[in-house]
């Protein structure tokens, strides 16, 4: 259902593929990875925020001038045929590791918490069977997803209410104890979280208000951002500095704190629930690297095997021999950089835009 | 992928039969007394009399088991023998012309109760509609009993549930649309619609896949209603069905389509949605208030009912430390006897209530239901003295087979309850997580489904916002002044909302 290039993602598509596209498992450590600010942690979402808005524009700007092309198709347009295909594959390459990120990060907290018996292999193959039914459906299949991962675990906000009631309020107090290389390093060791802004760009051409795309897509942003603070601020109230900085999962701990009278090891609902968010996240990584393979392989025309063979590729990475030194090389310093690299590409493509409008123009 | 390649190899197998039929196929059989005779014979019911009208010869041909003798005589021999100086198309009042030149048309009529006259020297056909057979007559639907409202439901004899429809809906806009259906039962499906109400595309669809179907013949409409589904795969139904005549003259108000199969009191009700599935007729009778709880109590039972027993799988399996301590003391107590593994201990227990209530469902009543309780009693009691299960267990079996059974829509408990094992046998892989893993999936399956186009998960995939006020709680009926989004009907207010 709803397959095929044609505009199908209406505003409520935009507001949750932008919101799951960010965050993800990641936010199980964001207080851990933004804690070289110390207790000022809570003010990077701020930041973030403004970032992610003033980074949409140059993006947006570069769809509208293609409204009907994804960045792949774009590349090939402005930068040549050729050098094009050679942008795609790189893109496709992060996409991938995307994936296998974002899987990896999941099934591990699965095995270390919920299934301490097991390896990651059965996790990871149930893991990507569902996920290759989602991506099957289409980009508004995930749409439809996004919005239920969003639903299904949003009311977890709840739960922060026991780290409030153990609360120091003081520790919200901004301090200047860092400086600004203390705040680059934390904004970019939490950068995970936010590289899903650049998915945009594929997704555009789908969008049936694309006049309105820039504002549906701040409102995802905004939500997440909302969330992101929630657990930013019950971090910081909650734990000390040390903890932040020595726990790896601070969001774990959080759940840990909660006391029902009739269920125990919250943190095991917790981490499940966010399967729908990891795979939410993680299907429109996969999406976008099936364009990729369909962009590079069969002239932009949908193969449903190349998503097979990509998930096959992506569960290889997460599950296969590969050296876990390797594994948090690429995730850790390829992912970020070539996502960053993602969010300057636009305003590199628009410059050659204009340039090639200049000279068509010209002659 | 596998779907496309069997779709491919059935169409292939279809193609070349027809290609087969195409070479053997000749120009349609002109109708003599030589070719009736040859092609009814072996027909023991068929009654083929020579007869003479004004001296001359004329052949009556019927079925005598879908006539009447005494229709027989008022419809046909009494006015023939009262032809004076008429013809005998001006006696038989309700007699048409037949096409001599069609074989086949003439014995569909014959085998469809016309009494068809054969003037073999005007080489000319007459046939009088004389089909006049028993009929069950108009009861309570018993399989879906309510307290308030109507309480008449469709019979097998399509007219008759027309005419049930037609009795409360007296509009020329109220559209019926007969097809023949069926390469060898040759019978009839009625579409029916409101055709200033209804999504034209809609009915086009229904239309363009009722007439697309080639089968040897649909016994029950279930059986059609899966054709026209656009996943057959989906464990879950995709349009709704019903015997009663209220739910489907609302339905059809609401601008859905209604199909109805000759010899099937159930009519098929397209688009539905999920939440449709939970919703009976009586909801709209009763109080918002009651009607809201009674939903909302329908939509928890599905969940509970597909996730309680695999949680008590996972938990025991995977995650005891989730229980409390007074909890798990009592569980632990309980399973002390049992040897079997919660998974497989809940299988068996599962499997156990599946036999009784097909053995209960397979005898005759009062034997079903001597079964069933006795079978209840005594294989729970025994199974908890011989360690097969534990009594938690029986309770949580039982509740969750009696929260099966809530969804009005039979197919929809026969759904939930087959993907309950799914969730069982994925609680007791991978626990809780296997039991989200499989959730993702479900949810993802069903926010996929189609029905007739249009998401089955409205309107939790928004259509329209007015569609929750009649979804899982009901508001006041004069709140309800939109037509639901999944029927995309051409008139979307029911009244004008400037009313007092």
């Amino acid at each position: 259902m709803d397959k095929g290039k044609f505009k199908k993602l209406n505003k409520y598509h935009v507001i949750f593929l932008t919101n799951c596209s960010l965050g993800g498992m990641y936010n199980f450590s964001i207080s851990h990875n933004l804690s070289t600010v110390g207790h000022n942690l809570w003010l990077i979402p701020f930041i973030y925020f403004i970032l992610a808005t003033i980074l949409l524009i140059p993006m947006l700007r570069l769809c509208s001038h293609y409204p009907s092309d994804t960045l792949y198709v774009i590349n090939e347009k402005l930068v040549g045929k050729w050098l094009g295909k050679g942008v795609n594959v790189l893109i496709l390459l992060y996409a991938i590791f995307q994936v296998a990120s974002e899987t990896q990060l999941h099934v591990r907290i699965v095995q270390s918490v919920t299934l301490p018996n097991y390896t990651i292999l059965f996790t990871t193959i149930t893991y990507f069977l569902v996920m290759v039914c989602i991506v099957n459906g289409g980009i508004k299949s995930i749409a439809r997803f996004s919005m239920l991962a969003f639903f299904m675990t949003v009311w977890m906000g709840y739960y922060s209410q026991w780290a409030f009631g153990d609360a120091i309020f003081t520790h919200l107090f901004p301090r200047i104890e860092q400086g600004v290389s203390h705040w680059i390093l934390a904004m970019h060791q939490g950068s995970h979280t936010m590289l899903g802004l650049s998915l945009i760009l594929f997704y555009y051409p789908y969008i049936t208000d694309q006049k309105k795309a820039y504002k549906h897509t701040i409102i995802g942003v905004l939500l997440y951002i909302l969330l992101l603070l929630l657990i930013c601020i019950a971090s910081v109230v909650y734990f000390s500095t040390w903890q932040l900085e020595n726990l790896l999962y601070p969001l774990l701990n959080l759940y840990q704190a909660v006391e029902l009278s009739n269920v125990e090891r919250i943190e095991n609902l917790g981490i499940t629930l966010y399967i729908f968010l990891s795979l939410a996240k993680a299907s429109i990584f996969l999406w976008v690297a099936k364009k990729g393979l369909d962009a590079v392989l069969s002239k932009h025309k949908n193969k449903t095997r190349h998503l097979y063979i990509l998930s096959v590729v992506s569960a290889f990475i997460v599950a296969g021999p590969i050296p876990n030194t390797f594994q948090r090389l690429a995730y850790d310093n390829w992912v970020v950089y070539a996502g960053y690299v993602l969010f300057l590409l636009p305003i590199f493509l628009l410059m050659l835009h204009k340039i090639k409008s200049r000279k068509g123009s010209s002659t | 992928m596998l779907w496309n390649w069997f779709k491919k190899s059935i169409n292939k197998t279809i193609s070349q039969q027809q290609e087969n039929q195409d070479q053997t196929s000749q120009a349609p059989e002109r109708v003599t007394v030589e070719s009736l005779k040859n092609k009814l014979k072996n027909i023991d019911d068929i009654e083929m009399k020579e007869i003479s009208i004004k001296g001359e010869k004329v052949f009556l041909i019927y079925l005598s088991t879908l006539t009447k003798s005494s229709t027989l005589q008022d419809l046909v021999l009494n006015p023939l023998n009262n032809i004076g100086d008429a013809t005998p198309k001006e006696v038989l009042k309700n007699s048409t012309d037949g096409d001599i030149n069609d074989l086949q048309a003439s014995l569909h009529d014959i085998m469809s109760g016309y009494s068809v006259l054969f003037f073999v020297e005007r080489d000319a056909l007459l046939k009088v509609n004389t089909f006049s057979v028993e009929e069950r007559s108009i009861t309570t639907a018993e399989n879906e009993t309510t307290i308030l409202g109507p309480q008449d439901s469709f019979t097998e004899s399509l007219m008759t549930s027309l005419s049930l429809i037609k009795r409360r809906i007296h509009s020329p806009n109220l559209k019926t649309t007969l097809i023949p259906m069926g390469t060898e039962t040759n019978d009839t499906v009625a579409v029916v619609y409101m055709e200033n109400i209804a999504n034209k595309e809609n009915v086009d669809r229904v239309l363009y896949r009722i007439k697309n179907i080639e089968y040897q013949g649909f016994v029950a409409l279930p059986l059609l209603k899966q054709a026209l589904e656009d996943k057959p795969f989906s464990p879950f139904p995709q349009h709704g069905f019903t015997v009663r005549t209220d739910y489907a003259v609302e339905s059809l108000l609401d601008g859905r389509i209604i199909v109805m199969l000759n010899g099937s009191p159930e009519v098929a009700i397209l688009p539905a949605t999920f939440i449709e599935m939970f919703i009976t007729t009586e909801d709209h009778y009763n109080r918002w208030t009651t009607a809201s709880l009674i939903r909302a109590i329908r939509l928890g039972g599905f969940f509970v009912s597909i996730l309680l027993t695999s949680t008590y799988v996972s938990v025991l399996t995977f995650h005891p430390e989730m229980l409390p301590p007074q909890l798990l003391v009592t569980l632990s107590e309980s399973r002390a006897q049992v040897f079997f593994p919660p998974v497989l201990e809940v299988l068996v227990i599962e499997m156990v209530i599946e036999i009784l209530r097909e053995a209960g469902a397979r005898m005759p009543t009062k034997i079903g239901q001597t079964i069933g309780i006795v079978g209840g009693i005594v294989i729970g009691t025994a199974a908890v003295e011989a360690g097969l299960a534990s009594n938690v267990l029986i309770v949580l079996v039982a509740v969750t087979a009696l929260l099966s059974f809530i969804p009005p829509n039979y197919l929809m408990s026969n759904g939930i309850r087959f993907i309950r094992y799914g969730f069982i046998i994925a609680g007791g892989s991978l626990g809780i997580y296997g039991q989200a893993i499989f959730f993702a999936w479900m949810m993802n399956h069903l926010s996929n489904l189609t029905s007739l186009g249009s998401p089955f998960m409205s309107p939790v995939i928004p259509r329209q916002w007015t569609d929750l006020l009649n979804s899982v709680l009901r508001a006041p009926v004069n709140f309800l002044v939109t037509r639901s989004g999944m029927s995309r009907a051409k008139k979307q207010l029911t009244r004008p909302l400037d009313e007092e």
